[in-house]
């Protein structure tokens, strides 16, 4: 396979706005859970807002969310916004975005018969791998994934793909959504979102916490690194996926789906499972998701992993958690530490594994994301350091 | 990429013989409306009564025609699991059942909204349950793009099939057509007055492999076409889209 370079990274999420006020949260053990502020709701279920974001009426939040984060990961890449003469692509991941749920919009509809124009004209600007291709002036492939929860790393493996066949020379990849009442009042009907701050892989866990962000990672071919004299030290080295084929909203119980994607990413990136030194794992903090991932893992790995959800610091970002959380695995490796699986108190026996309670050092050069989707998918991402 | 196998649904009916006679006879009549709707049914099907009795629309669309083409593929749920993977192109996804949803949320209060429209209004609803009546346990995606998600999706297929992440892979497109959406796109200025709207679903089994059937036909996508001149169609849409007044 033909090396695949990250030479740019940008997040935001309520944690930061930039990779930098990531990791001082994460550094810090910082997070702050609350009511939501983007829309009113009788329902008690604390969320990850970014706060004192504002954006243009113009466009959809996912979509000023996904354009935060592509700024700074531009700026990392040496990158203009402006690919056009390159041989780019673009492969997102969402959820929210994907759907025309504005309320407002639809309650006067139904009440008053009229159809407002402008909300649905942002919907239709709203497709982000779309949107992003215009914006950037990108002539190659462009591409949404709608995979649930595991969009975002679904859209890097996309990428990977087409870097790797030689379909483009860049590929500006990863996932965004907002909060919305939509998936508010869902995950809610579901009775899989807590009443408090959420606690990963924790015995007394008892649900996930929604937020919001966007990752964007851009990535290009080694080649095409070295011809723009760019620093070259993060790499992506292996994607593998596999569904379920189980239930439409509830993960395999025996984690044999995401054996078979992390099988499947540690062969393409031709490690052994020794090589891996640390797992940021889906971690949603849901009875079902946890118990069969942490089984999973402890099944392959075996006892002495260091792994981590990030969730506590971000809730769940449903689309853009896979981006999310690639970043911040390629941050830890570069940095050589991992944050606090914070939430985490009490080891939980039915799964047999814990997760890492403080800032842990690590060091070595690969480490693994693992997500897990509503619908049945399951999807590693390896990266790999210099 | 070879072909190995077909299903389809559209206003003219299930499967492949009901569309060679459409085709043969020259005669695709609307269903009422002006419109090109799937028939409630050709959406009925002893397969769907279990597993996925409570598939919306969308669901059964993707459903029915992705296992005929995998049927007609000759793969049978013994065949290696993961030597099978998925990928669902959408324009909209389901937008009925998003629809159906915002109405719960607003007829009831936010506690007593339906998990199961819910679940069923995410775009990979379809490709879980297609997934799970199949017993695919290959890679697994759901794509979107307002214009062109089945080339792009195809695009793709060949990267599986070339990186052997499959051995075959059921790709297909699926949208579906509800009152409000046809408003829409009604009020959208890309779309003639005119213009007869559709639904409908199909599949096909692809591999790099030659199919085995021995009929003389060779069904092959011999090539996908460059992307550049679509992302100029696709510019000048959005620069259009600017929509001008609102009706009733």
């Amino acid at each position: 396979m033909n090396p695949v370079v990250i030479s740019g990274m940008g997040a935001i999420c309520a944690a930061g706005k930039t990779t930098g006020e990531i990791l001082s949260s994460f550094e810090s053990c910082r997070r702050a859970p609350a009511r939501p502020t983007v829309f009113a709701s009788s329902l008690d279920f604390p969320v990850f807002e970014v706060l004192k974001f504002s954006h243009s009426p113009q466009i959809m939040r996912t979509l000023a969310l996904a354009y935060a984060a592509l700024d700074e990961a531009l700026l990392a890449a040496g990158l203009s916004g402006d690919l056009s003469g390159l041989r780019a692509g673009v492969c997102l991941g969402t959820t929210v975005a994907s759907q025309l749920n504005n309320e407002a919009w639809y309650r006067q509809y139904r009440s008053q018969g009229q159809m407002l124009p402008e909300p649905i004209d942002i919907y239709f600007k709203g497709n982000l791998a779309q949107a992003l291709a215009v914006r950037m002036k990108v002539t190659g492939p462009a591409l949404t994934i709608v995979n649930a929860c595991s969009s975002g790393a679904d859209a890097i493996g996309v990428a990977l793909d087409w870097l790797s066949t030689d379909l483009c020379d860049i590929v500006i990849t990863g996932g965004a959504d907002e909060i919305n009442h939509v998936p508010y009042c869902g995950f809610g009907a579901l009775s899989v979102t807590s009443t408090s701050p959420c606690r990963p892989f924790d015995k007394n866990r008892n649900g996930l916490n929604l937020g919001e962000g966007a990752g964007i990672l851009i990535l290009e071919t080694e080649t095409s690194a070295r011809r723009r004299s760019r620093k070259i030290d993060m790499f992506v080295s292996g994607y593998g996926a596999a569904a379920d084929a189980y239930h439409l909203t509830a993960p395999r119980p025996d984690g044999s789906g995401l054996e078979a994607a992390i099988g499947v990413a540690m062969a393409q990136a031709d490690l052994n499972l020794k090589d891996i030194v640390f797992v940021n794992a889906h971690g949603t903090s849901t009875r079902d998701n946890d118990r069969a991932e942490g089984r999973a893992l402890l099944r392959i790995f075996g006892e002495d992993l260091k792994f981590l959800s990030t969730k506590g610091f971000t809730g769940h970002t449903l689309g853009a958690a896979g981006a999310l959380e690639a970043i911040f695995t390629a941050l830890a490796l570069r940095h050589g530490w991992i944050s606090a699986n914070i939430g985490f108190e009490e080891l939980d026996e039915d799964i047999g594994l814990a997760p890492v309670a403080i800032k842990t050092s690590v060091s070595g050069r690969s480490a693994l994301s693992t997500s897990l989707a509503f619908g049945g998918n399951n999807a590693a991402v390896i990266i790999t350091g210099q | 990429m070879y072909i190995h196998g077909i299903g389809i649904i559209s206003s003219v009916g299930r499967g492949l013989e009901a569309h060679r006679d459409a085709l043969t006879s020259g005669s695709w009549p609307m269903t009422g409306g002006g419109l090109h709707r799937v028939g409630e049914k050709d959406l009925k099907d002893p397969i769907l009564a279990k597993e996925a009795r409570r598939a919306s629309r969308f669901d059964r669309m993707a459903i029915l025609a992705g296992l005929d083409a995998l049927e007609d593929a000759g793969i049978r749920s013994d065949t290696h699991l993961s030597a099978v993977g998925l990928i669902i192109a959408t324009g909209l996804g389901p937008h009925v059942t998003t629809f159906r949803f915002l109405d719960d949320i607003i007829n009831f209060k936010e506690k007593d909204v339906s998990p199961t429209l819910f679940s069923h209004s995410v775009h990979n609803a379809a490709a879980s349950y297609l997934s799970l009546l199949a017993g695919i346990r290959g890679p697994t995606l759901t794509v979107t793009h307002f214009s062109f998600a089945f080339h792009e999706a195809l695009n793709l297929a060949q990267w599986w099939l070339e990186q052997k992440r499959c051995e075959y892979v059921l790709i297909g497109a699926v949208d579906e057509l509800g009152d409000v959406m046809e408003k829409i796109l009604r009020l959208r200025s890309s779309v003639d007055a005119h213009m007869a709207l559709g639904e409908g679903s199909v599949f096909f089994v692809l591999s790099q492999a030659p199919s085995e059937r021995n009929d003389g036909i060779i069904r092959l996508i011999q090539d996908i076409a460059d992307f550049a001149p679509f992302v100029e169609i696709v510019r000048e849409q959005l620069a259009r889209s600017k929509l001008a007044g609102c009706i009733q």
